[in-house]
């Protein structure tokens, strides 16, 4: 698994002799029909949530006035309804699926640098500070970190660049520990060792030759997470403590929806569909990748 | 044993302190002061409000009298609710979170269990299917989805159950209860599974199948011990998802337990009521993870401590 870095160029897929782990690796990725057919409405989504909203005839906050709670239909050009200031239910899924979709990418990418860091050093080092490093992230596993995100979201504002910090701050444990594992494993191997030989520096021997070795499994725990730290935020804007009007994510629109279920239950049903649909793909694709890459975990 | 017991909980204590500090110091750290309200009061009565609450001493004599009185077991009053003090707030709320958590854990372990072991003995059967099911419906549904939707059936469409103002009836407590044991359910029930196959396949249970053991014996005298350890470590991470699910859950159902109490206290900034649910809670779940870990060491001969 270690060996991904050394890739070659890309035989035919055909040529059983000399064929690179990366090929491999895809060849096994498109056996899986549904992580392709989940990967394919992936990038549909967003696509959709990219694109959409400037194409839509409607702004996510414009309200109309002729159109009130409307349920869904073509009339006035609101295909998936209005909620009750009138604001076209398409427009604002769209918007906050940007935003959900942008918080599980930048969360993720923070826990990546974060647990990268911590798990290389914490591996490279070993003795007392990989023991006390680790101890560290036991001790956060057994503590119910939602609360804390709760914490930092009250007491410091409602800002969206916070909720970025608060989603990676959260979420990078199992990172750590994952490259923290394969540090330990590529520590002992030859190159790292005629590197060490050479006289190489311990930061450059983490930087250039640890660390681009782990790119394989970061990469595949990373799609793993991105659904997580959609499902986090959703959870926080839910209980009101996440993204805040007139902006709207996925966690909002459901909160929204679920306060007028009773009247206008599409506005609870359509970006719960979204969300779950795009957390079901998200997980497929993140279980084929990991099935391709490393088929020991089989 | 006794030497053991006495090494994790004195260990305990570093990370509860840690707990303590850092939500102490987060909620000084956080702008705004529990007195900045809507109506201006005047300097006289905010210097008397703040020397009663000893919001006028530095830092560190605030953290002292709060540690002090932490450990007399005094959570503080709470700056929101007038009249009272967090530890009444706590009392009032924790039956019912209890009763509500503690039904649903019942029924989940029982159920998933369950469902793990039939499903492991008959794999690709009916039951195997509906674990399956459950468990990519649990992974992508979030229960704050789940949730909504089940009172749109039940409460609302087809008005079998009653909703809104939550007392601790039946009738009111089986919606929040479905909802928690079906979050729960396939998580256990597929780590039951995965690790009962793995052990029916080791050597020991051929042996006994060789015996002639019928399969009920086999399964309850030899299989279930080691196959419920893989259940047992999994109970500590659940404890701490399942404070979430809690929040989440007594938020939807409006039920007055201590995860609303949380989401109220914060929305309404009443620093001592949060602070003091925290260290609870936190204090909690390091135990709770203590008790795991102990009952790890008493299932398993293996592991010496």
């Amino acid at each position: 698994m270690c060996r991904f870095a050394d890739s070659h160029p890309t035989p035919s897929p055909d040529a059983p002799p000399g064929r690179s782990p990366w090929a491999n690796a895809r060849r096994r990725y498109r056996q899986n029909r549904a992580a392709q057919l989940s990967l394919l409405l992936l990038l549909l989504l967003g696509l959709a949530v990219i694109v959409g909203p400037w194409l839509l005839p409607h702004r996510y906050d414009d309200t109309d006035w002729s159109a009130l709670s409307q349920a869904p239909g073509w009339q006035g050009g609101h295909w998936f309804g209005t909620d009750d200031l009138g604001r076209d239910l398409l427009a604002r899924t769209l918007i906050g699926g940007r935003i959900s979709m942008l918080v599980g990418v930048l969360g993720t990418l923070i826990a990546v640098v974060i647990g990268v860091a911590w798990g290389a050093i914490s591996g490279f080092a070993g003795g007392k500070v990989d023991a006390l490093m680790m101890r560290l992230v036991d001790v956060m596993y057994a503590l119910p970190f939602m609360l804390f995100a709760i914490l930092l979201m009250t007491f410091f504002g409602r800002s969206l660049l916070l909720m970025f910090v608060a989603l990676g701050a959260i979420s990078w444990l199992d990172m750590a520990r994952i490259v923290r594992g394969q540090t330990l494993s590529l520590k002992s191997r030859e190159f790292v060792e005629a590197a060490r030989a050479l006289g190489v520096t311990r930061r450059a021997l983490i930087m250039r030759h640890i660390v681009p070795n782990l790119l394989g499994v970061v990469a595949v725990y990373a799609t793993v997470t991105i659904p997580n730290v959609i499902l986090t935020e959703s959870v926080l804007s839910f209980l009101g403590l996440g993204v805040q009007e007139p902006l709207t994510s996925w966690g909002v629109l459901v909160q929204e929806g679920q306060q007028n279920m009773s009247s206008a239950p599409w506005r609870l049903l359509i970006p719960a569909v979204f969300l779950s649909l795009t957390l079901y793909c998200a997980n497929f694709v993140g279980d084929g990748l990991r099935d391709a890459l490393d088929p020991k975990d089989r | 044993m006794p030497g053991y017991l006495l090494r994790r909980l004195l260990g305990a204590i570093p990370t509860i302190l840690v707990v303590v500090s850092v939500c102490f110091l987060m909620l000084q750290l956080a702008p705004g002061g529990p007195f900045d309200s809507e109506r201006k009061v005047s300097p006289e009565v905010l210097a008397n409000l703040q020397a009663k609450y000893h919001l006028d001493q530095p830092l560190y004599r605030q953290y002292g009298y709060y540690l002090n009185n932490l450990l007399h077991g005094d959570l503080g009053v709470s700056f929101r609710y007038a009249d009272w003090s967090v530890n009444a707030l706590v009392a009032n709320a924790l039956p019912v979170s209890a009763a509500v958590g503690g039904v649903a854990m019942l029924l989940s372990l029982l159920i998933g269990l369950t469902l793990g072991i039939v499903a492991a003995l008959k794999q690709n059967s009916a039951l195997d299917y509906l674990l399956m099911l459950l468990g990519n419906l649990g992974s992508a549904v979030p229960s704050f989805v789940i949730g909504p939707v089940l009172i749109l059936l039940f409460c609302l469409w087809r008005p079998w159950l009653p909703y809104g103002q939550f007392s601790l009836s039946p009738a009111y407590m089986v919606l929040p209860v479905v909802l928690l044991t079906l979050i729960n359910v396939s998580t256990l029930g597929r780590v039951m599974r995965g690790s009962l196959i793995e052990v029916m396949s080791s050597p020991f249970i051929r042996t006994a199948r060789a015996k002639g053991l019928p399969l009920a014996t086999i399964v309850l005298r030899h299989a279930l011990k080691p196959a419920l350890m893989p259940v047992v470590t999994l109970l500590g991470p659940l404890a701490v998802s399942s404070v979430a699910q809690a929040v989440l859950t007594e938020t939807l159902f409006a039920i007055p337990g201590l995860g609303r109490l949380l989401v109220n206290g914060a929305l309404n900034r009443d620093y001592t009521l949060v602070l003091g649910l925290v260290i609870l809670i936190a204090i909690a779940t390091v135990l709770f993870n203590l008790l795991v870990d102990i009952a790890y060491a008493l299932l398993d001969p293996r592991i010496r401590y």
